[in-house]
C-alpha cells in the first residue's frame, strides 16, 4: 500500500469511506434485488436441481433421494415425454416458419408506398393484442367441426366435409399452427422497421444493373434484414418451445384428444401441479427442458454466422 | 419549340406502359393487403356473427354462417344472469394483480437499474452478469419451488393473489431493468450532478431528477404488463380454485362459459354464443387501451421484441 496514503486513512474511518464509495451507493440501490435474485431465481433453480433426484410430491413430506431414476424413467419408459418435445418441435418449427413467411410477405406489402398502409399496419397487427384466452375461444369457434364457419364454407362451397380440427387427433396440432399464425404482427413490424432501415441507394443500384424486383429483393432486401430475420427466428422458434397458452387452452392438462397436443411445458405443469403433484419428476423433465432450450439458443447462434450479413 | 422537343423525346406509348405497370403493381399490393387483412378479420366477424346465434342453432348443426334468428341481446342476458359470472368482478381482480404487479417491478427494478447504471463497482459488473445469467432459466423451473413454497406457508389466491405479485416487488424482472438501465445511461450524468450541487441526494436525485424522465420506459412496462397479466393463465389456473367463481381472473371466464354443459361426459355441448359474448366482453378492454395509445403500444412491443 502507498506509505503517503496512511495518514488519511487513519483518519477517515472505515464507515465514512464505505459509504461515499460506490459500492455502498450500489448496495443501497441494488441490495433488494440482490436478495430477490438469490430468493426467486437462485433458491428455486437449486432446489429444483435437487427435486430432481428425489421422488417428492407435494402434499406428502417423506421423500427419497432416487439418483437418476427420473431421468432414466423419462428417457426410457415415459411415452409422453418424446411425444410432447416432438409436438413442441413441430409446433415451434411449423408455426415459426408461417408466421416468419406471412410477417415478412406483410411487411414487404406495408412498405411500399401506397396509400392506407397505416390502416392496414394497424389491422394486421390487432390479433397481437387479442388475448391467447380469446383467440383460443375464437378459433374453437371457428374451426368447430360441426358448425364452424370453415367447415360450413367447405361443405357449402365445395361439398367437402370437413376436417375434425381441434376435435380429431391427426389435425389438432396442425390447427393449434394455424391458430398461432394468426399473432404475426410483431414479428411483421420488426421486419417493417429493419425494412426501413434498408439504404435506398442500394436499390439505385441494382435498378442502374437492370435488376428487377425479384433481384432487388434477393441481393438486397433479404441480405439487408438478415439481422433481424435471424432475430425473429430465434424469437419464434424460442417462443413456440416455451409456449404453454396455446396446448393448455386447446387440449387442457392432458393434451386432448389424446394427448395429439399435449406440449412440453404442458407437459411439467400437469405432471407437478395437477393428480399426484410429482415435483420430484417434474423437476427433473423441467431441466431436461432447460437443456433443450438452451441447446436450441446455441445453436441459432452458432448457425447464424452461416447466413446473416456482418454489420460493419 | 420546348413542347416540340418534349414530344420527341418522351413518346405517348411507353409513359403509358409504365404508368400501366404501376397501377398494375399497385393493385395487386392492395389486393394482397386485403388479402392479409381477410385472414385478420375473419374470425373476429365470426366471433360477432356467432354472438348473435340463439342456442338452438348452436345445438343442431345447420352449416350455415349467418344467424337465421338474431338473438343477440337474449344472449347477453343470459351471459350476465349466469351466477357464476360476474365480469367487474373478474375484471377487478385483474386489475388488482396488474397494478400489484406493474407499481412493484416499476418501483423496484427502477431502483436496481439506477443502481447498476450509476455505480459502477466490481460488485456491480459481477452481479450484472449473474442477472444476465438467469435469462435463459424457464419459468419452469422457478415455477415448482415457488409453487411448494406458497403450498407450505399456506398462502393461495384468497390471500390478496399474493403469489402473482410478490416477486414484482423485489426488483428481479431483469428485462425491465435491462430496460431502464439503459435509458438511465442515456441520461448525461451532469443532470445528477447538477442536482447534487443543488442540495439533493442520491435517492432525491433519483426520485425528483431521473424518475420523471423515464416516462416512457414506465409506460412501456405499463402497457407488457397489462397485456402480460391480462392474457396470464398460468398464474390464475395455479392458484386461484377451480371452483372460487368470485376469485377468477378474466382470463378464466371464457372457461365458465365453455363448460356450462359439461355434465362429466367427454362430448358435451360448448354454447359458442355464450362463448363468443363473453370473449367479446373480455377482449374489450384491451382493444380500448390499444386504441388509445396504439404508438406506444407497438413501441412497447417491438422494443421489447428487440431486446428479447
Amino acid at each position: 500500500m502507498d506509505k503517503k496514503n496512511i495518514p488519511v486513512l487513519k483518519e477517515k474511518s472505515f464507515w465514512s469511506r464505505f459509504r461515499h464509495s460506490p459500492l455502498f451507493g450500489f448496495l443501497c440501490f441494488c441490495g433488494l434485488s440482490i436478495v430477490g435474485y438469490l430468493v426467486f431465481y437462485v433458491y428455486p433453480a437449486a432446489r429444483t436441481l435437487f427435486l430432481s433426484f428425489t421422488n417428492k410430491r407435494i402434499g406428502i413430506d417423506e421423500y427419497e433421494i432416487v439418483g437418476f431414476r427420473n431421468f432414466l424413467t423419462i428417457f426410457k419408459y415415459e411415452v409422453n415425454f418424446g411425444r410432447a418435445i416432438k409436438q413442441s418441435f413441430v409446433y415451434a418449427v411449423g408455426s415459426g416458419a408461417i408466421t416468419l413467411v406471412l410477417a415478412l410477405i406483410a411487411a414487404l406489402l406495408l412498405n411500399s408506398n401506397v396509400r392506407g398502409v397505416g390502416f392496414f399496419r394497424v389491422v394486421l397487427f390487432l390479433p397481437f393484442v387479442i388475448p391467447a384466452f380469446a383467440a383460443a375461444a375464437m378459433f374453437k369457434g371457428l374451426f368447430d367441426p360441426n358448425n364452424g364457419i370453415i367447415n360450413t364454407v367447405l361443405y357449402n362451397l365445395f361439398g367437402i366435409q370437413g376436417p375434425g380440427w381441434f376435435k380429431s387427433e391427426k389435425t389438432a396440432l396442425f390447427t393449434m399452427i394455424l391458430m398461432s399464425v394468426w399473432g404475426f404482427g410483431v414479428q411483421m413490424l420488426i421486419f417493417l422497421a429493419a425494412l426501413q432501415n434498408v439504404p435506398s441507394e442500394l436499390y439505385e443500384a441494382v435498378e442502374l444493373d437492370g435488376g428487377g424486383k425479384f433481384r432487388k429483393f434477393l441481393h438486397v432486401t433479404l441480405p439487408s434484414i438478415s439481422p433481424m430475420l435471424f432475430l425473429n427466428v430465434i424469437l419464434v422458434t424460442i417462443n413456440g418451445m416455451k409456449s404453454f397458452n396455446a396446448g393448455f387452452l386447446i387440449g387442457g392438462n392432458t393434451g386432448d384428444p389424446n394427448y395429439s397436443t399435449l406440449l412440453y411445458p404442458v407437459m411439467i405443469y400437469s405432471t407437478a401441479f395437477t393428480d399426484k403433484m410429482r415435483i420430484g419428476y417434474a423437476s427433473a423433465l423441467a431441466w431436461i427442458y432447460f437443456i433443450i432450450l438452451l441447446v436450441l439458443t446455441v445453436g441459432q447462434f452458432v448457425l447464424s454466422k452461416f447466413y446473416v450479413k456482418k454489420e460493419d | 419549340m420546348y413542347e416540340a422537343r418534349k414530344t420527341i423525346v418522351q413518346p405517348k406509348n411507353p409513359t403509358r406502359k409504365i404508368k400501366r405497370g404501376k397501377i398494375l403493381w399497385k393493385s395487386y399490393i392492395y389486393f394482397s393487403l386485403i388479402l392479409l387483412s381477410a385472414l385478420v378479420i375473419v374470425p373476429f366477424f365470426y366471433l360477432i356473427v356467432t354472438s348473435m346465434k340463439p342456442l338452438e342453432e348452436i345445438a343442431t348443426p345447420t352449416m350455415q354462417i349467418f344467424p337465421r334468428k338474431f338473438a343477440f341481446i337474449e344472449n347477453v342476458k343470459v351471459v350476465f344472469n349466469t351466477k357464476n359470472y360476474n365480469y367487474l368482478r373478474a375484471f377487478g381482480n385483474t386489475m388488482f394483480v396488474f397494478l400489484m404487479k406493474t407499481a412493484g417491478v416499476i418501483i423496484t427494478c427502477s431502483v436496481a437499474a439506477y443502481g447498476f447504471a450509476r455505480f459502477k463497482c466490481k460488485l456491480n459488473s459481477i452481479v450484472f452478469m449473474a442477472f444476465i445469467a438467469v435469462l435463459f432459466l424457464p419459468g419452469e423451473i422457478l415455477n415448482i419451488p415457488f409453487f411448494e413454497m406458497m403450498v407450505t406457508l399456506n398462502i393461495r389466491y384468497d390471500s390478496a393473489y399474493l403469489p402473482m405479485w410478490l416477486g414484482a416487488w423485489f426488483g428481479i424482472d431483469i428485462t425491465t431493468i435491462f430496460l431502464f438501465k439503459q435509458f438511465f445511461e442515456s441520461i448525461p450524468s451532469e443532470l445528477i450532478n447538477a442536482a447534487k450541487i443543488d442540495g439533493c441526494n442520491e435517492l432525491q436525485a433519483f426520485l425528483r431528477v431521473i424518475l420523471p424522465l423515464s416516462k416512457p420506459v414506465i409506460a412501456t412496462n405499463v402497457i407488457l404488463y397489462f397485456v402480460g397479466t391480462y392474457n396470464d393463465i398460468y398464474g390464475p389456473t395455479l392458484y386461484v380454485r377451480a371452483n372460487d367463481y368470485p376469485g377468477k381472473l378474466v382470463s378464466q371466464t371464457v372457461g365458465i362459459f365453455e363448460g356450462m354443459f359439461n355434465a362429466g361426459s367427454r362430448d358435451y355441448l360448448v354454447p359458442y354464443n355464450y362463448v363468443s359474448v363473453v370473449t367479446l366482453v373480455s377482449i374489450l378492454p384491451t382493444l380500448v387501451f390499444f386504441a388509445s395509445a396504439q404508438n406506444a403500444f407497438v413501441e412497447s412491443f417491438v422494443g421489447s421484441g428487440l431486446k428479447g
